[in-house]
Parts: structure tokens; C-alpha cells; sequence
């Protein structure tokens, strides 16, 4: 386990399971941004998951580094799947009209494994 | 749930990332004293996230100052700087506007359909001031 910018990067099997902390900065957003992309090239899984279920504002900063993630990802050949958003958090975001790119919203740990399984079992 | 806390005003001086999130912070504490909901308490909290990073970015720097509104059925936020301006107000609380990443767009559109009312008072060379307000839901008001 990694601390990035005050978040966890777990690795498991073929992926990589990412949790930001409460409360991240901007600039702490920007450190795990780069610290996740960093660690996947390094790491070379087929797979992402971001837990978001620490995050308690997602503002369009934070909305539109997500999306940063999940696209770059997406580039590098990389499935995102994002799991634990608040309902508040998810409410909101849809209220403001911010929406975090390419990423497979699960309901729990367990699908979005079995997602990404899938996804580079079919590929 | 605690005593409506009329005197109470919290202001939060924003001069760094940080602050931006002990405003929102604050605000949801202090929206929660009040009975706000959790769901309002987020909106809230996102709201002030959207106009204290304007004040920080575009404004360099300001002062956000939380309390219960006057007439007593809700929250008031006024977040103020003291930067260049906003020269096309209109223009700017346009979602989307302008293009470039970082923008004030979506921040503004989207924090002013946050909240209950929302009025933004900018002059070129003066500063910015944006005041904000939640009303409680009828049930829970005193």
C-alpha cells in the first residue's frame, strides 16, 4: 500500500484499487492524479477501481480531476470502475451537471472486480 | 439539536487551498446546527467549495462569512474578494463559460442551482461579493 497526496493505492490480482481521503486539497487532487497514473504504467493492470466513499464534496474541481483520472486511464489502456459514492455526493453532482467521463459505476468492491474481470476476459 | 445560533457568524479567511475546504467545512457544521439534512448539507458544502476556489483563484484570496439568514428560516454565505472583477457577469454565470479548464462556468451556474438564492455583485478593480442562501424545509423551521 502507497500513500498518494493522502490516498490509498491498494494492488490486487490485476488491478489497482484507489482510495482518496476526505477532504483532499486541490493540490493533493493533482498529486493523486499523477501519483495514480504513475502507478499504473508502472504496475501495467488492466484494471482500476476508485472508491469514493470518502469523498464528501465533489465540486467541479474535483469532478473534473476524477474525470482526468479515468480518461487518462481509459488511454492507457486501463477500465475504470468507480464504487462508494454518497448518495449526497451523487445527488449533488447531478444537480450541478458534473459527470466523471468514461468510468462503470458499481454498486460494491466485489462487482467491480468481477466487472473488470470481465472486461479483460472479453478483451 | 443545538439552540438556532443567531449571533453566531463563523468567517473563514481563504488564502490557500486548504481553506477552501475548512469553508466548506465550517458551512456544513454550521448547516447542520440549523437541521439541515444531509443532502442540503453536501449542496451546501459543494456551493461554497465553487465560490471560495473563485475567490482564491480569480480574486486572490477573500473572506467567506457563514450565518443564519435574518429572517431566521435558513443559512446565508457571503464569500467576498477583493480581486481584478468580474468584467462580463452574465456571460460568466453561463454554464460552461468560459471554455478553458478552470473556468468560472460551472462553478457559478452550478453553485447558484445549489442554493435557494444566489446574487453575485462584481466590479472591475474592486472585487467580488457573492451572497448565497438555503432556506430550511418548513417542517423543520422554529
Amino acid at each position: 500500500m502507497e500513500e498518494a497526496g493522502g490516498a490509498s493505492i491498494l494492488k490486487i490480482e490485476d488491478f489497482l484499487i484507489a482510495t482518496p481521503q476526505e477532504a483532499m486539497h486541490d493540490l493533493a487532487a493533482i498529486q493523486f492524479k499523477d501519483e495514480l497514473l504513475r502507478r499504473l504504467k508502472e504496475t501495467k493492470v488492466s484494471g482500476l477501481v476508485m472508491n469514493l466513499g470518502r469523498i464528501d464534496v465533489v465540486d467541479s474541481f474535483m469532478g473534473r480531476t476524477i474525470g482526468e483520472i479515468a480518461n487518462s486511464a481509459n488511454l492507457m489502456g486501463v477500465e475504470v470502475a468507480i464504487i462508494g459514492l454518497r448518495p449526497d455526493v451523487a445527488i449533488t453532482m447531478v444537480e450541478m451537471g458534473i459527470s466523471l467521463g468514461n468510468v462503470h459505476p458499481l454498486l460494491n468492491l466485489d462487482l467491480a472486480l468481477e466487472f473488470l474481470r470481465n472486461q479483460r476476459g472479453g478483451a | 439539536m443545538t439552540e438556532f445560533p443567531e449571533e453566531g457568524v463563523v468567517e473563514v479567511e481563504i488564502r490557500e487551498d486548504f481553506d477552501i475546504i475548512t469553508a466548506r467545512a465550517r458551512a456544513r457544521v454550521f448547516a447542520e446546527s440549523l437541521g439541515f439534512g444531509i443532502v442540503d448539507q453536501t449542496r451546501i458544502a459543494t456551493a461554497v467549495s465553487e465560490i471560495a476556489r473563485n475567490a482564491l483563484t480569480h480574486g486572490g484570496g477573500g473572506k467567506a462569512i457563514i450565518r443564519a439568514s435574518k429572517d431566521k428560516k435558513g443559512l446565508e454565505i457571503e464569500i467576498v474578494d477583493e480581486g481584478p472583477g468580474i468584467p462580463n457577469l452574465d456571460r460568466a454565470m453561463e454554464r460552461g463559460f468560459p471554455s478553458k479548464p478552470g473556468g468560472l462556468g460551472l462553478g457559478l451556474a452550478g453553485a447558484k442551482r445549489l442554493m435557494d438564492e444566489f446574487h453575485i455583485e462584481s466590479k472591475p478593480g474592486v472585487g467580488t461579493k457573492v451572497t448565497m442562501r438555503k432556506r430550511l424545509p418548513s417542517r423543520i423551521r422554529r
